[in-house]
C-alpha cells in the first residue's frame, strides 16, 4: 500500500491544472439550465475537447487522452479544486458513454462518441415516465416496429438538460406482451424527430432544468437502436451502475465543496458552533475520496462495481446535501439571500448548491431504492 | 497510488483471522470477563510465536521492521473477534515507542528485547493528553507515560495502578500514580505519534467489531420470522442495515490511509482523526442498529451480542471519541 502518485501520475495532474489556471472563463457563465448559460457552457466544452481535457478517460481516436482511472480521480479533484463550470455534457458523457462503448455497433460508436466529446451534440436522459419513477420498469412508453423504424407514443418526464438537449437516450417498451423487464429497449433519439414534442419544466430554482417528452407516432430509426431490441433493461442497467458509482460523482466535486466550506469557516471570527459538521463533511469527503482510489484499483484489475456503485450513491448525495446545510447553518440570516442579494455570500451559491444537492438523493434511484439494493444484493437479505 | 497490501501482509491477515476464528470463539472473549488478567494468556504466547509481537520493531532488534500498514489488517480482524488481548498497547503502541528510544536509551533497548520476546509485557497511558488511565496497568511489567509531551517508562513496581471495571468486563482499565523521579524518560519517542498510532490500531479494531456486528445480524434478522416471514425482509430493518454497511466500508478505506500517514509521517494527525471520527462512528451506529435488529434477545447477557457491543462502546471513545477527532480535524484545518 502507497498512496502516493507516481511521477507521471503529479505530471498528469500538473498539466490539468496549469491548463485550468490558464484557460478558465473570466467571468461565472450563466446557469446551464438557461438557454444563454447553455450555449455558454457548450462553447466552454469545445474549449475542453479542443485541448484535449473534455474526456481524458475515452479513447484517442474519440478525443480522449486513454488516461487511467486513477489519472482521471486526479483529474476531477483538479477540475473542481480550479472551481471551473459545471459540465453540461455530463448526462451523455457519464451515462450513455459506457452504455455505448459496451453494446454500441461500430457504426454507433464513429456516429456519436466525438460529437459528444466535442459539445456539439448534447444529451439528456429519457428513462422515467409519470407513472414509472423509482418502478422504473414500469414504464410504458411503446415503439412498435413498422419496418426501419419504430413508431413511438407515450410520455418521459425529469429529463434533465432536456429543454436544450440535442439528443434523448430513452428506454421504450417495444413488445407489450412481456412483462415489465422483458420487452424494453434502449433507443437514441434526435430532439427534431418527426412527433417529438419537447416541453421544458421548471426546476425548484425556476429554471427549465428539466424536460418533459411528448411522443406522438414519433418515428425513429432502427440504426438509433442501442443493443438488442428486447434487451433495453440490460443495456441500461450498465449505465445505472455508472451513475451510481464513481462515474457520475467523482469525489473531487465533494472534496472542492469541503475544502470550500472549510474556508467559509476560517473566514468567520466564529465558526465553533459549526467544527463539529465541517470536520464530518470534510473527512467524509476523504473517506469517498479513498473509496474510489480503492474502486478504481480493483477496476483497473479487471473487477467489476457491481451494487455497492449503491452504496456510493447514497453517500456522495447525502454527503454534499450535508456539506451545502452546514454552510447555510453556518451563514445564518444571509442564508437565504439570492445571487441577487448585495449582502450574498459568494452571490448566494451555497443556497444554489444546496437545491442542486437536494435532487440527489431523489434521482438516479432514489436512497431509499439504493438502501434496498444494498440489503438484498451486497448484504444478501430477503426480497420479501 | 497503490491501495492493495502486499502479499506477505495479506498471507499474514488470514493467518491471523483463521487463528482468531479457532483460537478465538465467543467463549475465550467471556471467559477473559472472569480472568485475572482479561486477556487470553494461551492466544498471546501463539501470537508470540508466531511473531506478532516483533511485527513493529526494527529488524536490528530482532523484530520484522514492519509498520501500521502491516498491522493494520491485524488489528482489524481482531476487533472482528473481539479478541481480548493487549495488541493495541503492547504492538502498536508500546514496542515501536521503545524501538525508537532503543536507539539511544539502554534500557529501552533490553525492555524492548524482553516484549518482542513476550516476557515484558507493555502498556501505554497516553489515550488522551490528560488520561491518567491505561489499560491493562495492574497486568503489564512496563507502562508508556508521558508528561509535558514526552514519554517516560516505568516498571511495575514503580507505579501503582487502581482498577476500574469497565463495562466491557475484559478490559482492565487502571488508574495510574507515578512520578518522574521512578521513571525512565524515552528520547527521540514522541507521544503525538505514540497517540497516532494508538488512535490508528483503535479505528482499526473498530471497523472490525463494526463488520463482526454487522455480519452477524445479517444472519439472524434472515433466520428469525415474524408476522410469518424473516424480519430481514422488512424494509425498516433492511435500511438499518444497509446503513451500518455503508458506514463501515466507507471508514475502513480511511483507515488503512491512515495507517500509511503513520507510516509515512504525512499528515499524519489530519489522516488519523479522520479515519478514527468515521470509524468511531461506524462502531456506535453498528452497535446501535445491531442490538435494535437482534430485538430483545441481543439485550441479555447469555447472548454473545453484548461482547462486541460493549467492545465497541469502549473502543469508540477512547483513543479520542469521533467528537475529540473531529474538533482536532478541525483545528488541524484551521478552524476555530
Amino acid at each position: 500500500m502507497d498512496l502516493s502518485f507516481t511521477p507521471a501520475e503529479l505530471a498528469f495532474r500538473d498539466e490539468i491544472r496549469g491548463w485550468l489556471a490558464a484557460n478558465q472563463p473570466a467571468e461565472p457563465l450563466k446557469s446551464m439550465d438557461t438557454p444563454d448559460g447553455f450555449e455558454q457552457h457548450r462553447e466552454w466544452e469545445k474549449k475542453l475537447f479542443a485541448a484535449g481535457w473534455s474526456v481524458p478517460a475515452w479513447p484517442e481516436k474519440y478525443g480522449g487522452r486513454d488516461c487511467s482511472l486513477v489519472e482521471w480521480l486526479l483529474y476531477e479533484e483538479e477540475y473542481w479544486a480550479s472551481g471551473a463550470p459545471g459540465r453540461v455534457s455530463a448526462n451523455g458523457v457519464s451515462l450513455l458513454a459506457p452504455t455505448i462503448f459496451e453494446f454500441a455497433t461500430p457504426e454507433q460508436q464513429s456516429r456519436f462518441l466525438l460529437p459528444m466529446a466535442s459539445g456539439e451534440e448534447i444529451w439528456s436522459q429519457g428513462w422515467s415516465e409519470p407513472n414509472a419513477g423509482s418502478d422504473l420498469a414500469a414504464l410504458s412508453t411503446r415503439a412498435e416496429r413498422d419496418g426501419e423504424w419504430f413508431v413511438l407514443n407515450g410520455q418521459k418526464t425529469w429529463c434533465s438538460r432536456g429543454a436544450f438537449a440535442d439528443w434523448f437516450f430513452c428506454l421504450v417498451r417495444t413488445d407489450p406482451e412481456a412483462e415489465r423487464h422483458r420487452g424494453l429497449s434502449y433507443l437514441l433519439i434526435p430532439k427534431d424527430a418527426e412527433g417529438l414534442v419537447v416541453r421544458p419544466v421548471a426546476r425548484i430554482d425556476g429554471e427549465p432544468g428539466f424536460a418533459e417528452l411528448f411522443f406522438e407516432n414519433a418515428r425513429v430509426h432502427e440504426s438509433n437502436l442501442l443493443g438488442e431490441e428486447g434487451q433495453g433493461w440490460a443495456v441500461a442497467m450498465a449505465t445505472t451502475g455508472s451513475e451510481r458509482g464513481l462515474n457520475l460523482r467523482a469525489p473531487g466535486r465533494f472534496m472542492a465543496a469541503a475544502d470550500r466550506l472549510v474556508e467559509l469557516g476560517i473566514s468567520l471570527a466564529d465558526a465553533s458552533n459549526a467544527r463539529d459538521e465541517i470536520a464530518r463533511c470534510w473527512a467524509e469527503s476523504r473517506a469517498y475520496r479513498w473509496v474510489c482510489y480503492e474502486a478504481a484499483e480493483r477496476l483497473s484489475g479487471g473487477e467489476a462495481l457491481g451494487s455497492e456503485a449503491s452504496f456510493m450513491k447514497i453517500f456522495w448525495s447525502e454527503l454534499d446535501v450535508a456539506i451545502n446545510a452546514t454552510a447555510l447553518n453556518m451563514l445564518g440570516e444571509r442564508a437565504e439571500f439570492t445571487a441577487d442579494a448585495e449582502d450574498a455570500e459568494r452571490n448566494g451559491a451555497w443556497m444554489d448548491a444546496y437545491l442542486f444537492a437536494l435532487s440527489g438523493p431523489i434521482y438516479a434511484g432514489t436512497n431509499e431504492i439504493q438502501r434496498n439494493i444494498v440489503a438484498e444484493r451486497v448484504l444478501g437479505l430477503p426480497r420479501r | 497510488m497503490k491501495f492493495a497490501f502486499t502479499d506477505d501482509q495479506q498471507v499474514f491477515a488470514e493467518t491471523l483471522s483463521e487463528v482468531f476464528a479457532k483460537r478465538c470463539p465467543p467463549e475465550v472473549v467471556r471467559a477473559c470477563w472472569d480472568s485475572p488478567t482479561g486477556y487470553s494468556e494461551e492466544l498471546w504466547a501463539t501470537l508470540a510465536e508466531m511473531g506478532v509481537l516483533a511485527v513493529t520493531a526494527p529488524e536490528t532488534a530482532g523484530g520484522l521492521g514492519g509498520d501500521e500498514r502491516d498491522l493494520v489488517q491485524l488489528m482489524e480482524a481482531a476487533g472482528r473477534a473481539a479478541a481480548p488481548l493487549p495488541l493495541l498497547e503492547h504492538v502498536a503502541v508500546g514496542v515501536p515507542a521503545l524501538a525508537e528510544a532503543a536507539v539511544s536509551s539502554q534500557s529501552a533497548e533490553r525492555w524492548l528485547e524482553g516484549a518482542i520476546a513476550g516476557e515484558t509485557l507493555v502498556t501505554v497511558g497516553i489515550s488522551d493528553p490528560e488520561t491518567q488511565y491505561a489499560n491493562y496497568a495492574a497486568q503489564a511489567d512496563l507502562a508508556i507515560l508521558s508528561h509535558e509531551g514526552e514519554l517516560y517508562a516505568v516498571e511495575r513496581n514503580d507505579y501503582q495502578a487502581h482498577e476500574q471495571p469497565s463495562v466491557d468486563g475484559t478490559r482492565r482499565i487502571a488508574r495510574v500514580e507515578w512520578s518522574l523521579d521512578s521513571a525512565t524518560h524515552l528520547p527521540g519517542a514522541s507521544d503525538g505519534l505514540a497517540f497516532d498510532r494508538g488512535a490508528t490500531a483503535a479505528a482499526a479494531i473498530c471497523v472490525g467489531l463494526a463488520q463482526h456486528m454487522l455480519d452477524v445480524t445479517v444472519e439472524y434478522v434472515k433466520e428469525r420470522e415474524q408476522f410469518g416471514k424473516p424480519v430481514g425482509s422488512y424494509q425498516a430493518v433492511k435500511h438499518h442495515l444497509a446503513e451500518v454497511a455503508k458506514a463501515v466500508s466507507f471508514a475502513r478505506p480511511s483507515v488503512y490511509a491512515a495507517a500509511w500517514a503513520v507510516a509515512q509521517n504525512t499528515d499524519r494527525s489530519q489522516y488519523v482523526s479522520a479515519a478514527k471520527s468515521l470509524a468511531s462512528d461506524a462502531a456506535d451506529l453498528a452497535a446501535a442498529k445491531c442490538l435494535q435488529c437482534h430485538g430483545a434477545i441481543g439485550y441479555t447477557f447469555e447472548h454473545d451480542l453484548q461482547l462486541w457491543l460493549k467492545r465497541a462502546w469502549a473502543t469508540s471513545v477512547s483513543w479520542g471519541s469521533a467528537t475529540y477527532h473531529r474538533h482536532r480535524l478541525a483545528s488541524l484545518l484551521g478552524i476555530y
